[in-house]
């Protein structure tokens, strides 16, 4: 099992009620799965998937990844395990806007990174979001959208076992988004494990059923039952 | 490769800051404020106490004696370039100089030149002094002047340099011929034109205002090695109740105590500043976490760990204040150039701003303190922004 989480549970105090975000989350994830979640705004997505990569933790519960146990681990290793091991996409544009695209893209590598990865990848990278052509130029002269291959190509750059992805294509066109699935799916067949937030339930439609994990306030239902109820 | 990754982090600093440079303008102005004023306040009190060190020690002398009531003159004259004219019988001179405990022993007459277009050199203090038991003079010369004959003199060297522009100099209505000049001592001796004390007889009395035969200005003494100076000084006290005694020590007293009071004056002025510094440090970089938190929660999502946050704004900051701290070095020497001009009592600054080992030092020292100071500032938000959870930070509200 690649990711393991058992009785996750996070909640937040608001207003004097406690609001359960995620709620006693056991589940189990195998290398090369591709896992999409579906679930209503507030339904506890992000939460989860921050829990999993480790960018918050659990009032109780426990995430092991590879069997590492992440309350093991202090702020140094499990940095190193996100550099390393996890890619994040997020909502929304999260380049720095001082750094070229090409600067953001190796920006990971920064701070650590695996040896032996450079401006080549980078480039193939960029190639592979189709620009190439924008590798020296600034976020800012950027659209909102190529802004947002940008960052996905960002989460690649350290061939990451794991790609964590908070709706990576809400803002992207139809064409666009189809594309960014396609390259999911071929980083999943090279062997990539994916997890993804996203309310298009086409997400990944023509391939072979990615495995559907359905949120409702902060619980897991598994398979693709009905969203509305 | 964690070298490697702290230069990388280093050029991410660098590039924000240039990017946002407007912004921090202030905070370096600030810290450039503060670096101007240390740099001023430290070559200020280092120009002044050195002044007084070097002009009790270049004296040569252990005790110096004068009239009672020209104490303070004789003071100013050894710190500075006033002209003076006072004295006292020589026999007090004959009296101390077999003291026990007294080693040597020499005198000066200073003049003062009353008959106008006497002498061609308007600035310059006219002393008598003997060539044969003085101590003073004689150890500022390049190398052993010749002896003095009649109508030649020593002159010191600001007197020294305004010759330059006169051909022919003149004392007392006489062509005088210029054997030898000191070098410059930072005291009085440097406008002094020195001539023997057997030639003062032949100067009409008319010319040399108060000045009467058998009349002497100062005497400095030597001690020797073991000599007790509080015993001297009580028997000199005793014997010459009229005598003013100053000592190595006392010597500068009354400005030393003065630079007390603008030490303190700077001191706390810096001390108002640097809190200034530190709250503008604090509530720039407050900000500046505020408004980039979603980047950290990034930066830690992708692989930073709190090190590497801390390290990226730290370094940020300190771009910062090193820009500030080299624009304030600017403006400290500046400002002292400008004053030393304008300010009687920083006349001499001018020597310190220049270009010297004590000057770099002092400048460098000031840096260091502006930039501690901004990033004492700086590190308080940034403590706290890089302890965040990286999932709060992302969020921002
Ligand atoms: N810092 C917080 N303080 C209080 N409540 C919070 C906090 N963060 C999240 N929540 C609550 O936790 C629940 C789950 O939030 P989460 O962001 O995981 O939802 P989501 O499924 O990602 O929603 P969306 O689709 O809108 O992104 C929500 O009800 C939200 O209001
Ligand atoms: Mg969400």
């Amino acid at each position: 099992m690649l990711i393991q989480c058992d009785h996750l549970t996070k909640t937040y105090r608001a207003d004097g009620s406690v609001l359960r975000a995620v709620d006693d989350v056991s589940l189990g994830i195998e290398a090369r799965d591709f896992v999409i979640i579906l679930g209503h705004s507030g339904s506890g997505k992000t939460t989860l998937l921050s829990l999993i990569g480790g960018l918050t933790s659990p009032d109780s519960g426990a995430v092991h990844i590879n069997g590492l146990d992440y309350r093991s681990l202090d702020d140094r290793s499990l940095s190193t395990l996100r550099n390393r091991t996890i890619g994040f996409i997020f909502q929304f544009a999260s380049l720095l806007p001082a750094l070229t695209n090409l600067e953001n893209l190796l920006l990971p590598l920064r701070f650590g990174g695996k040896p032996g990865i450079g401006r080549n990848e980078g480039m193939e990278l960029l190639d592979r979001v189709g620009l190439a052509d924008r590798a020296n130029s600034f976020p800012a002269q950027l659209s909102g959208g190529q802004q947002r291959r940008i960052a996905i190509a960002r989460a690649f750059i350290n061939r990451p076992e794991i790609i964590l992805a908070d709706e990576p294509t809400g803002d992207l066109d139809e064409v666009t988004e189809r594309e960014i699935f396609a390259l999911f799916r071929d980083f999943n067949r090279e062997g990539v494990t994916f997890m993804v937030v996203t309310h298009n339930r086409e997400f990944g439609a023509g391939q072979e059923a990615p495995r559907t994990l359905h949120m409702k306030a902060g619980r897991i239902l598994e398979g693709m039952g009905d969203d509305n109820d | 490769m964690p070298s490697q990754g702290s230069h990388s982090i280093l050029v991410i600093a660098w590039k924000t800051v240039v990017r946002k440079m407007f912004r921090n303008v202030v905070l370096a102005a600030a810290v450039a404020l503060l670096v101007s004023l240390l740099v001023f306040a430290l070559l200020f009190n280092r120009a002044v106490s050195d002044d007084i060190e070097s002009a009790s020690r270049k004296l040569g002398a252990d005790i110096v004696l004068v009239p009672v009531e020209a104490l303070s003159k004789a003071e100013e004259f050894i710190l500075e370039s006033k002209k003076k004219d006072f004295y006292m019988d020589r026999a007090v001179f004959d009296s101390v100089r077999t003291l026990a405990g007294v080693k040597a022993a020499t005198f000066q007459i200073y003049l003062e030149t009353l008959e106008s277009g006497c002498c061609s050199i308007v600035e310059g203090q006219v002393i008598a002094f003997d060539p044969t038991t003085d101590f003073v003079i004689t150890p500022w010369f390049k190398q052993p002047p010749p002896p003095l004959g009649d109508s030649e003199v020593y002159i010191g060297s600001y007197v020294y340099e305004y010759l330059g522009l006169i051909n022919t100099p003149t004392l007392f209505n006489k062509k005088v011929k210029v054997v030898a000049d000191l070098e410059k001592t930072g005291t009085g001796l440097d406008y002094g034109i020195f001539m023997r004390v057997e030639d003062l007889n032949k100067i009409s009395s008319a010319a040399t205002g108060r000045y009467q035969p058998g009349m002497i200005s100062i005497i400095f003494l030597k001690l020797d090695d073991g000599a007790e100076l509080d015993a001297v000084t009580d028997a000199i006290q005793k014997a010459h109740p009229n005598t003013g005694i100053m000592t190595r020590g006392t010597i500068g007293a009354d400005v030393r105590a003065t630079l007390a009071d603008f030490t303190k004056v700077f001191s706390i002025t810096i001390l108002i500043s640097s809190a200034l510094a530190v709250l503008l440090a604090w509530s720039t970089f407050t900000a500046l976490a505020n408004e980039r938190r979603r980047e950290v929660g990034i930066l830690r999502a992708i692989g930073a760990h709190r090190g590497h946050i801390m390290k990226l704004f730290m370094a940020e900051a300190a771009i910062i204040s090193l820009i500030g701290g080299l624009a304030g070095i600017g403006m400290g020497n500046y400002l002292i150039h400008h004053l030393a001009g304008d300010l009687n009592l920083l006349s001499r600054l001018g020597a310190y701003a220049s270009f010297s080992l004590l000057n770099v030092a002092a400048s460098v020292a000031a840096m260091l303190i502006g930039m501690a100071v901004c990033l004492v500032g700086a590190a308080v938000p940034v403590v706290r922004l890089a302890r965040m959870e990286p999932l709060d930070a992302i969020k921002e509200e």
